[in-house]
């Protein structure tokens, strides 16, 4: 089940909700969890069936090895040892289920070997569950995680907004929420600025998204026949394909979660407007990039005897390299880290340098980087991102073929370059959602842009080009 | 800026529910009773004299009138791909065929349209224009063909661009671009030194290896849905023709053995009843090697169309309707 699917407007999410108050409001808090806990299994079965169960295993695992890390004094061998071994089934349940193939392939390509290369779907929401599972035994090996028990880690680890996509959430963001007086009485503000933030994502995904999505799928469709202007059309559709869909799956996230009085960490805020790639990662996958400096960045640099400039360039380097490859078991996802690692290392290098840069130059080369790198993320191999950077940069071929777009009726197409033209207004002139759900007050003029964006959202769900998510197979 | 910062305040966070969900579900109705009155694809009432045109997405229009329209209006079916979508199904005397044809469409897009048209539903006859490209993947090239489509006719983007371009039409910016029968008009045709510079373009391209032109591959998969739909029209029509259309002679002789494989693989599809025109045939060398009946190297121009159309009324007007065991020469390569 999706977000953007009437099944889950329409019935699971009310549903859920009027459970959720009723037993509030009959003053049975202690059903509560349990009830939040059922529907997120059953939104996860709705999704896939056939990965409920190793979300179960990787829930009950993880509950057993904190349970367990919890109860050895601090810094006693026993309680490293259960770190260890939880961290390292983490990794290889991770390794089995999403890598497997690829590491297979490697070992055939490297060592002659014959091994049979099966790709299934990545599990549902591995990477995401797995990740906040990590971070959630290192709080607990470092007494971060307070009052952990077995009970609020089942809400924690399976809580349906964010289990299958994110945001990357702690244990410290999330589980005080859950036993907050708070909890369980319907707070109308919140379920108001949760419906708007939550409208808000929708029209990202399934009107702006969408809208890209067929002009950047056409375009990599023909990738070795784009002309110069083709393939940056196709390149730059793509950028905003996957910003709004992500940025619409996190506020239609962060609306949900605010609808059950859970607030959860904002992950974007307008990244195509940096002005250098370190700060794109301040506002790209925020939460993501949050684990990747206090669960990677830090402990690596911790870990160094001597730190000096060269290793921290070395250690950022590693860091995205490991970001790229938690995308996806691909060499596209590690060419995709590496150039982040290095724009991240010249950044640094500049800034060390005390350089200065004119904005608008610094903000067209950070976004012309950007597109450029997005290209490997939505290739589906090396040779297709480079034939499409080729044709970026290459004035051989003709400077304009509209081939590609032929397939798209000319009325959707002018459609689509209207929504487009929205869609860069709002990327470069809107406020960021964050700072729309800060300002939120009903009023008359919030009706009727939600009447109107939800409108316009469920004509676009209703339409057979609604697609899944970007992140869903991540 | 006030639109998205929500500066006046006059209504409560409970109030906000109520409207936004009032507001939603009032709009909503009357985009559904407005969709449901107009129509455009004849689902919800009986079409009766009003002609249904193609607007918009041709796979969509043609998908959603094979689930009534043609069923309740129409005495058979056209099935193919961009080969035939040109062929004048109107001028099929004593009987009205729909050409449902879909430009760029395989095997995958004809199969549920072909299903639709023939669940619990007979028609006098039904054509097939078996082209290479139907089965040459079984991949569907869009994901417009599918049972959602039926209720996005309740409101969808796709329904809004069919708004607009029959507002378009109605208004005269655009040209019509079917008839009522399902026939794509074919707005203008290259000059006859443009055509040959085509098929010989084809023919060179073909020969060096960087064309689809001459790929006469059958995905195993598409060969059986091609299989299902022959039977399923075959079983639901009084006559079925079947026929293979003309491929300009240069074009057809640098791939004659290729053919002739694929044929005896097409063949094997075939039952004694059906009637087959090979237009690839010996007994048509003269529609294929006169330049003037192509556009291209795989495409009719008008001219050519009228021949094949001529044809096919000819041999289904020879064939007696109560008496579906006509004997149709299984032409010869």
């Amino acid at each position: 089940m999706n977000f953007n699917s009437f099944t889950f407007i329409f019935l699971f999410l009310p549903a859920a909700l009027v459970g959720f108050y009723v037993l509030g409001t009959m003053q049975a808090k202690a059903s509560l969890k349990p009830w939040l806990l059922a529907a997120s299994l059953a939104f996860f079965a709705a999704g896939r069936l056939q990965d409920l169960p190793l979300l179960m295993a990787s829930i009950t695992f993880n509950c057993i090895v904190a349970t367990r890390l919890t109860s050895f004094p601090d810094r006693s061998r026993g309680r490293c040892a259960v770190f260890v071994l939880g961290l390292s089934g983490n990794l290889l349940f991770l390794a089995y289920f999403k890598y497997k193939a690829f590491l297979v392939a490697l070992a055939n390509q490297w060592m002659g070997l014959h091994l049979a290369v099966s790709r299934p779907l990545f599990p549902l929401g591995i990477s995401f569950y797995t990740v906040y599972q990590i971070m959630l035994l290192v709080d607990c090996y470092e007494n971060l995680a307070q009052n952990y028990n077995w009970r609020d880690h089942l809400v924690f680890a399976g809580f349906f907004p964010y289990v299958t996509m994110g945001p990357i959430v702690r244990w410290k963001q999330i589980v005080p929420q859950l036993n907050g007086s708070d909890f369980g009485k319907p707070r109308w503000d919140n379920l108001a600025r949760g419906l708007y933030i939550f409208v808000i994502g929708l029209f990202k995904k399934v009107v702006l998204a969408d809208s890209f999505f067929r002009w950047s799928d056409a375009g990599f469709n023909f990738a070795g026949s784009l002309s110069l202007v083709g393939a940056w059309i196709t390149a730059l559709a793509f950028t905003c394909q996957l910003y709004f869909d992500f940025s619409g799956y996190t506020d239609m996230a962060i609306g949900v979660a605010l609808m059950f009085n859970i607030n959860l960490p904002a992950n974007f805020n307008t990244p195509y407007r940096s002005q250098s790639v370190i700060e794109f990662w301040r506002r790209w996958h925020i939460t993501l990039s949050n684990f990747i400096t206090t669960y990677l960045y830090t402990p690596m640099i911790r870990g160094m005897r001597k730190v000096s400039f060269g290793r921290m360039m070395l250690v950022t380097f590693i860091a995205m390299l490991i970001t790229g490859f938690w995308h996806g078991a691909s060499w596209t996802f590690v060419v995709f880290g590496s150039l982040h690692g290095l724009g991240l290392v010249a950044n640094q290098v500049w800034k060390r340098c005390k350089c200065q840069m004119p904005g608008p130059i610094a903000w067209a080369l950070t976004f012309i980087f950007v597109v450029i790198t997005f290209v490997f993320f939505n290739s589906r191999d090396l040779s297709q991102a480079g034939e499409i950077v080729r044709s970026m940069f290459s004035i051989r071929t003709a400077v304009f073929s509209y081939e590609p777009w032929l397939g798209i009726d000319r009325i959707d197409q002018a459609a689509g370059i209207v929504w487009m033209l929205l869609g860069t207004f709002i990327l470069y002139r809107a406020p960021s959602s964050q700072t729309l759900q800060q300002n939120f007050r009903p009023s008359w003029v919030t009706v009727a842009a939600t009447i109107a964006l939800a409108a316009a959202a469920l004509l676009y769900t209703n339409g057979v080009v609604s697609r899944s998510f970007v992140y869903r197979d991540f | 800026m006030e639109l998205f910062l929500g500066a006046s305040s006059t209504v409560t966070s409970k109030q906000f529910l109520v409207y936004v969900a009032t507001g939603v579900l009032s709009l909503a109705m009357l985009v559904v009773s407005f969709n449901m009155r107009v129509d455009m694809y004849g689902l919800f009432r009986p079409a009766g004299t009003r002609p249904l045109y193609v607007f918009g997405e041709e796979r969509v229009a043609k998908y959603l009138h094979s689930f009534r329209y043609i069923r309740e209006n129409f005495d058979g079916v056209l099935l193919g791909s961009s080969t035939s979508a040109i062929l004048e199904t109107k001028q099929i005397k004593g009987y009205r065929i729909y050409n449902a044809s879909i430009v760029g469409g395989n095997v995958e897009d004809v199969k549920p349209i072909a299903q639709n048209i023939f669940s619990d539903h007979r028609v006098k006859v039904s054509f097939i224009c078996v082209h290479r490209y139907l089965t040459n993947d079984h991949a569907q090239k869009t994901d417009l063909i599918t049972p959602k489509q039926y209720w996005s006719a309740l409101g969808s983007p796709q329904l809004l661009t069919a708004y607009v371009s029959r507002i378009a039409v109605d208004l005269g910016l655009i040209g019509r671009r079917y008839d009522e029968y399902g026939t794509q008009y074919l707005r203008s045709e290259p000059d006859t030194e443009t055509v040959q510079r085509n098929i010989s373009d084809t023919v060179r391209a073909i020969q060096a290896g960087t064309t689809s032109s001459g790929n006469y591959y059958i995905d195993p998969i598409a060969f059986l849905h091609l299989r299902e739909v022959i039977d399923l029209a075959r079983r639901n029509s009084q006559q079925l023709v079947i026929y293979f259309p003309p491929v300009p002679a240069p074009v057809l002789a640098v791939r004659a053995p290729e053919y002739h494989s694929y044929r005896r693989s097409m063949d094997t599809l075939l039952e004694p009843g059906d009637i087959v025109v090979d237009f690839n045939a010996p007994g048509y060398a003269g529609l294929r090697q006169d330049v003037h009946n192509f556009v291209d190297g795989s495409h009719l121009s008008q001219a050519g169309a009228r021949i094949v159309l001529q044809e096919l009324a000819a041999t289904l007007a020879q064939t007696n309707l109560r008496n579906p065991a006509i004997t149709a020469a299984k032409t010869t390569f």
